[in-house]
């Protein structure tokens, strides 16, 4: 008996060992681990980081913002393959706006609120911006808008990564007017965008001494340019400026070529016109056409190659990157970047950081300027080829400071055109066509 | 319990193997102290560290950003100051295309006033075909109007590089109708960029107002090192030509150590901030600067003029803080460490202290160390109960009292098996002592009954020899017939006594094997013809002449089966067989069968055959007389002896046969045999002439028998009743033969020989020992003392007057006596006895310590006045008996002497004195020989014991 009460005793006093020295193991492991697991100032938090991704992902604006979406959801699964945000996941929201802007400002409100994301990456048309727009400032949010748009805003809660009008439009016309000629065509879908570039356009060509032959719209969607086309190829313009959006470049192209007006007779200059789009048309009735913009899927950068690389093998070679897609790219790096600097998802503390912030995107530098939120783009022109790249005919080699409202008329005239075509269009961002429903199919 | 020696539980002395508790006490200390101690120390140094990295790096980002933010603001201002000048009605009008057609002087004081108001350096007025109409510079001279053919010169002021950057920002102006700024150009010393803006004015561009700015401003911005201590630096580079690294824009905190040309290769470590922020990034991290300085820098890329900004700190100067804090942290850390260290061994000390002495002390109680010098002490040895923990207490409490327990039950085991032996001791003692009694008892008694037999049957003897009726004939006979039956009956119940009283010895000497069968059948063969039974002998030829052995004991055996089978056989006839079984390097093993045709052994008690007291023997008793000892005295014997009996079936034959096989050494044909007895009637020749003897013999009975014999023998005896009478006579006369008794009063019948030997040397008469005990220590005595022979008693005439005669022989047969001539003188006991006889106190003091000697004298001097008290008392022959050998014991001879006469007299032995002396004349006699015996006693003793 004695022994047997020795030997447990024996036991015992092992298991206090064994156990004071397990206790000193995982004091250890924790003090060792304690620095990789809490942030220094913050507590372990490992919750994702909410996004919200808004686009139309049904309706007419379906074909060009499921790209944008693409896109943006491209850049997010980037992050999060390395490493997430702060040490934690990104998790969009994926939120269809139906191409209704009336919708769209209805999910941005749910996810402000109710989600509660870092930011909301969406929009695609001027309309649906405007009409976004007084929710983000209401609750002091941030909308990454990602395309090229007509200028004529400043808001607090927008940030533009699209090119202003300085950045595309005014550039491309004093190319065309070097390149082409004085007469210009201006066409385009009849909603603020196109009346607004198309309204700058004909200033800054008047102010060069040049001529509109004639400007014509039609509703988005519309799929009848017949007229339009008789008259270019009636007045015989030196280059057609083409703001069409979406799937009428189709029948704008197919009226045109078929009206047999080519593009060494009468070039077309696009600003609307994107890879997708050209895809559709078909490459060689746009082949020797030109475009404006701020990117080309053709890029030769490294970051571009990365992008392009990346984006295919996600979602195979047929899908073409575009400005809007890189721009929504960009804006979500950029996103991330300020978060990363300042520490927090919040828009109040990570404003400060987004502002002036900076990278190498696909397209060149980009930088956002602090005073007007708009972003620092470098331009290119470039030019069909019939294999359907386009070849860069012009850069301006550097990032172009953003002017959202173009130099040559006040901010209050600006303005008072904006407004006197909200009016006409009856309170809306666009004009509201009865032929719209049924074109609506690209 | 058995009390088990200590030293069988100590195993050997082993170190034991493991820590000392102070060391593992002293170890865990120290880890518990220090682990965590440098757990925390090392976190608390890590996080301040990361801390103090986080808050330079957010330190030198907002500085960076202020920084890029002016640098910003300094192109935002310019532009601005442009578009300002571009609406001015001052410019606007200069550049009216009414006036410059009118060749109109532009307001050039007005201008220059307008330019130094913005800050700038020139102001150009550019027409939209890219002339330069108006120039106003504060180098190249101010208010010069320039011809609206001509384009101002580079002589005149403004390099190549500047003029091209002029008109590159009047051209994007006029055409893209917004505020433009070139970038910074070098050149002819300056460092030096155009702003211009369209001039706008009823729908149609006028030109553009172009001024030039200085870098002042933005080296300003770098020359502010707000916040960015002793080595801070605010540095601005662009990009140089394609590839070759950046180039710094001066404004340098240490000019000395500036880089060549202050341009950094693209593959310097230095440059990489720069490139990071030139490719468009920004941010904070670690690397060096132009100097090789270990720096922490934030980089910002400046979109307005393309530019790297970068804000850096040594990183030395920075961390500074907390190189200061590693430090004081380390000796805090060493310390605390020593002083855990310190603490652990003392209080592992403070704990083990205790345990250590509980430690040595269980050790020495196990080593049985306590019961030494300390056993007296219990107190001095226990533990000290009143340091150390609570447990520590209670365990040395606990083994104080184990320990005490362990000593009292120690002193008490050691006290039992004391007593216990004391016990054993005493028992055996008193056991031995009843042995010794029981066969003193036996010895005594047969001795005492065999007195008055021998008595009996020397009478008879001497009857038998008397001319008798047939009547009485036959009476004397059957006296003779009885004694004899009764002697046998004596000898075996003495003999098995003895054997009992484990006193059995045997003697080694040499005899003759045939001799000894033959003379046993010559005793036998005559009692067996008289039966008419038939008695063969067969002995084997190759038995050795002489054998080395116990002829007595073996010839008792011998006899026993063979009057046994004599005995039980009634027809047939007994035979006797001796064979050699086997003989091996100067022994043999021989075998004696004894065959008889009687009545046999019943089946069912032939295992108890050989048992004393058996039913067999006792039913055999009954039937045919005898103790019904004799086998199982023999089987004592022969076992005692090396051998083996045993009884063979003869099954269905009658009869039985009993088996002695018995080893011997062969023994040396040459020697003397003085044994060989026989029983019946001496051997033929054996007579001897008449002889001078000399008897010593202090039983009235035996010399009486003797007396008889010797004298019917022809020969003349003189008497000596005890040793010294006998050993006076003997040397005071001449005697042919001297037979004594070896148990005698005084002087014993082997000392007498040997003084007599002592004082006559050859001339000595051959003597024969006379005992009731041949006994193997006897024979020896006597052959060691040189008598010639020993006769057993109790005396057969025959026995006694072969011997003599043998003897006689042997001694070569003289004749030194004339009968006639001497008269038979007795010898009465001597008168002339000493009152004290010394020798007998002074061999008590030999042997014994002087208090016992002490001691005996004095219960020896009260014994003996008590016997003596007690025989005046009532007077009794056991009661002098007492009396005498109480006095013989102590010396007083005299008391003795009167004592034993006295007792002769009681016992009515000395009919002569008994009727001179009575009661009334040997009270005082004793009583005055043992007041004066008592006091030369102790006058003696006290004379010794002051020695």
């Amino acid at each position: 008996m004695g022994f047997q009460g020795g030997n447990r005793v024996m036991g015992l006093r092992h298991r206090y060992y064994v156990g004071a020295f397990l206790a000193m193991a995982v004091g250890l492991a924790v003090s060792l681990a304690a620095p990789l697991l809490t942030g220094l100032e913050k507590p372990l938090n490992r919750k994702p980081i909410k996004v919200g991704v808004l686009h139309s992902l049904s309706g007419t604006m379906a074909v060009s913002e499921q790209t944008v979406a693409d896109a943006t959801l491209f850049a997010i699964a980037e992050l999060n393959t390395a490493g997430g945000v702060l040490g934690r996941q990104v998790e969009p929201i994926l939120v269809d706006g139906r191409s209704d802007w009336g919708y769209f400002a209805q999910k941005a409100e749910d996810l402000i609120t109710r989600q509660e994301v870092s930011a909301v990456f969406g929009c695609w048309t001027s309309a649906c911006r405007k009409t976004v727009r007084p929710v983000f400032e209401t609750h002091d949010h941030v909308l990454f808008y990602p395309v090229q748009y007509e200028g004529l805003e400043r808001s607090p809660n927008i940030l533009y990564t699209g090119a202003a009008p300085n950045q595309q439009i005014i550039p491309a016309t004093k190319w065309s007017m070097d390149h082409f000629g004085q007469r210009i065509f201006l066409v385009g879908s009849d909603y603020v965008f196109p009346r607004t570039a198309n309204e700058i356009i004909r200033t800054q060509v008047e102010l060069l001494q040049g001529e509109i032959v004639a400007e014509a719209y039609r509703p988005l969607g519309a799929t009848d340019f017949t007229e339009i086309v008789a008259q270019i190829v009636e007045t015989r313009p030196d280059v057609v400026f083409n703001t069409i959006n979406g799937d009428s470049n189709i029948a704008f192209y197919q009226a045109l070529r078929a009206a047999g007006v080519q593009s060494y007779d009468i070039p077309v200059m696009s600003f609307s016109l994107a890879e997708a789009e050209v895809q559709a048309i078909g490459a060689d009735l746009v082949a020797g056409d030109f475009a404006a913009r701020n990117y080309f899927n053709s890029l030769d950068t490294p970051e571009n190659a990365r992008f392009v690389q990346g984006f295919k093998t996600l979602h195979g070679t047929d899908y073409v990157t575009t400005a809007p897609m890189e721009a929504a790219y960009f804006g979500v790096k950029m996103w991330a970047k300020a978060v990363e600097e300042a520490g927090s998802e919040n828009y109040a503390d990570y404003q400060s950081t987004l502002l002036g912030q900076s990278m190498r995107a696909p397209s060149g530098i980009v930088y956002i300027d602090p005073g007007n939120r708009h972003t620092w783009r470098p331009v290119l022109i470039g030019r069909m080829d019939p294999s359907g790249d386009f070849d860069i005919v012009w850069s301006s080699g550097r990032p172009i400071r953003p002017a959202p409202f173009p130099g040559f008329l006040t901010e209050g005239e600006w303005l008072a055109f904006l407004d006197g075509l909200f009016q006409g269009w009856g309170g809306r961002w666009a004009a509201q066509s009865d032929q719209m429903a049924s074109d609506s199919s690209p | 319990m058995t009390p088990v020696d200590p030293a069988l539980y100590r195993e050997p002395k082993q170190p034991v193997r493991g820590f000392s508790l102070a060391v593992e006490i002293g170890v865990l200390f120290v880890v518990l102290g220090l682990v965590p101690l440098m757990l925390i120390g090392r976190q608390y140094a890590t996080s301040s560290e990361e801390q103090i990295r986080a808050e330079v790096s957010r330190n030198l980002a907002v500085i960076a950003d202020g920084r890029a933010g002016r640098v910003e603001a300094f192109a935002r201002d310019r532009l601005r100051d442009v578009t300002v000048l571009a609406n001015t009605p001052l410019v606007l009008d200069a550049m009216a295309p009414e006036r410059i057609a009118a060749l109109d002087p532009f307001p050039a004081e007005a201008l220059v006033r307008s330019r130094e108001a913005v800050g700038a350096h020139g102001l150009y007025l550019v027409d939209p075909s890219g002339d330069i109409l108006f120039a106003d510079d504060d180098t190249v001279g101010s208010g010069t109007p320039v011809g609206q053919s001509q384009q101002p010169a580079p002589a005149r002021g403004l390099g190549s590089l500047s003029l091209w950057a002029l008109t590159s920002v009047a051209d994007r102006a006029s055409t893209l109708l917004e505020p433009q700024m070139s970038d910074f150009v070098a050149e002819a010393g300056f460092v030096t960029a155009f702003v211009g803006a369209p001039l706008l004015a009823d729908g149609t561009v006028r030109g553009v107002v172009v001024i030039r700015v200085g870098l002042e401003e933005i080296l300003s911005v770098l020359a502010d090192l707000t916040g960015l201590g002793a080595t801070g630096e605010v540095l601005i580079a662009d990009q140089a030509a394609a590839g070759a690294g950046v180039r710094l824009y001066g404004g340098l905190r240490f000019p000395d150590q500036a880089p060549p040309d202050l341009r950094i290769g693209a593959l310097d470590p230095a440059a990489a901030p720069f490139m990071a922020a030139l490719s468009g990034q920004r941010g904070v991290g670690s690397g060096v600067d132009y100097r090789g300085e270990a720096v922490i820098s934030a980089w910002r890329y400046l979109p307005s003029f393309d530019w790297a900004l970068v804000v850096k700190v040594d990183r030395a100067d920075r961390l500074a803080q907390f190189d200061r804090l590693r430090a004081m942290g380390l000796v805090v850390l060493i310390t605390v460490a020593i002083l855990v260290i310190v603490l652990a061994w003392l209080m592992a000390r403070a704990i083990t202290t205790p345990i250590q002495e509980l430690e040595q002390a269980a050790e020495r109680l196990a080593e049985g160390r306590h019961d030494g010098q300390r056993q007296d002490s219990l107190r001095q040895d226990s533990l000290r109960t009143d340091t150390g923990a609570r447990e520590i207490k209670a365990l040395a409490r606990s083994f104080n009292d184990m320990a005490t327990r362990v000593r009292i039950y120690q002193t008490g085991l050691e006290r039992m098996v004391e007593d216990r032996t004391a016990e054993l001791r005493i028992a055996k003692e008193e056991a031995e002592a009843a042995a010794r009694a029981k066969s003193e008892f036996l010895a005594m008694m047969s001795h005492e009954v065999r007195t008055p037999l021998n008595g009996v049957v020397g009478v008879a003897e001497l009857l038998s020899r008397r001319s008798l009726d047939p009547d009485s004939r036959q009476l004397v006979s059957t006296i003779r017939q009885s004694g004899s039956a009764l002697t046998e009956l004596l000898n075996d119940i003495l003999d098995i006594s003895r054997i009992e009283a484990g006193k059995l010895s045997f003697e080694m000497r040499d005899f003759d094997p045939r001799a000894l069968v033959q003379g046993l059948v010559a005793l036998m063969e005559h009692a067996a013809r008289k039966k008419g039974l038939s008695f063969d002998l067969a002995v084997d030829r190759d038995l050795p002449q002489m054998l080395r052995g116990d002829p007595a004991r073996l010839r008792q055996v011998l006899l026993n089966l063979v009057g046994n089978a004599v005995k039980f056989t009634e027809t047939g006839g007994v035979k006797v067989e001796v064979s050699l079984l086997a003989e091996v390097e100067g022994t043999v093993e021989l075998c004696f069968s004894v065959r008889d045709t009687g009545i046999g052994v019943p089946k069912d008690l032939r295992d108890r055959l050989f048992q004393p007291f058996s039913q067999l023997e006792a039913e055999r008793s009954a039937r045919f007389g005898g103790a019904g000892l004799g086998l199982a005295i023999s089987r004592r014997l022969v076992e005692g002896m090396g051998g083996e009996i045993y009884h063979v079936s003869l099954d269905p034959e009658p009869g039985s046969c009993f088996v002695v096989e018995l080893p011997f050494s062969i023994g040396d044909p040459e020697a003397l045999c003085v044994t060989a007895l026989d029983a019946d009637g001496a051997s033929p020749g054996s007579h001897c002439p008449p002889l001078r003897l000399l008897l010593i013999e202090d039983e009235p009975v035996n010399q009486q028998v003797l007396l008889s014999f010797l004298e019917a023998d022809g020969h003349q005896v003189t008497l000596a009743e005890e040793g010294r009478s006998g050993l006076e006579l003997a040397l005071t006369h001449s005697y042919d033969l001297i037979l004594t008794d070896l148990r005698l009063p005084g002087l014993s019948g082997i000392e007498v020989a040997e003084r007599i030997q002592a004082a006559q040397g050859g001339a000595t008469p051959p003597i024969i020992a006379i005992t009731a005990n041949i006994l193997p220590e006897d024979r020896e005595a006597c052959t060691a003392v040189g008598m010639a022979a020993i006769v057993p008693k109790p005396i057969r005439s025959a026995e006694l007057l072969g011997t003599l005669a043998q003897v006689w022989a042997a001694a070569g047969g003289e004749v030194g006596f004339d009968l006639a001539r001497e008269e038979p003188v007795t010898l009465v006991p001597d008168s002339d006895a000493p009152i004290f006889e010394p020798a007998y106190l002074e061999d008590l003091i030999d042997a014994l310590p002087p208090e016992e000697v002490g001691r005996l004298v004095e219960k020896g001097a009260r014994a003996i006045q008590d016997s003596l008290a007690a025989l005046l008392d009532a007077p009794s022959a056991d009661a002098t008996h007492k009396l005498a050998g109480a006095a013989g014991s102590y010396g007083l001879m005299a008391l003795r002497f009167e004592a034993k006469a006295l007792e002769a007299v009681l016992r009515g032995d000395d009919v002569e004195a008994s009727g001179r002396d009575t009661m009334e004349t040997f009270a005082p006699r004793l009583q005055q020989a043992c007041d004066q015996g008592l006091t030369a006693l102790e006058a003696a003793w006290k004379a010794a014991s002051y020695k």
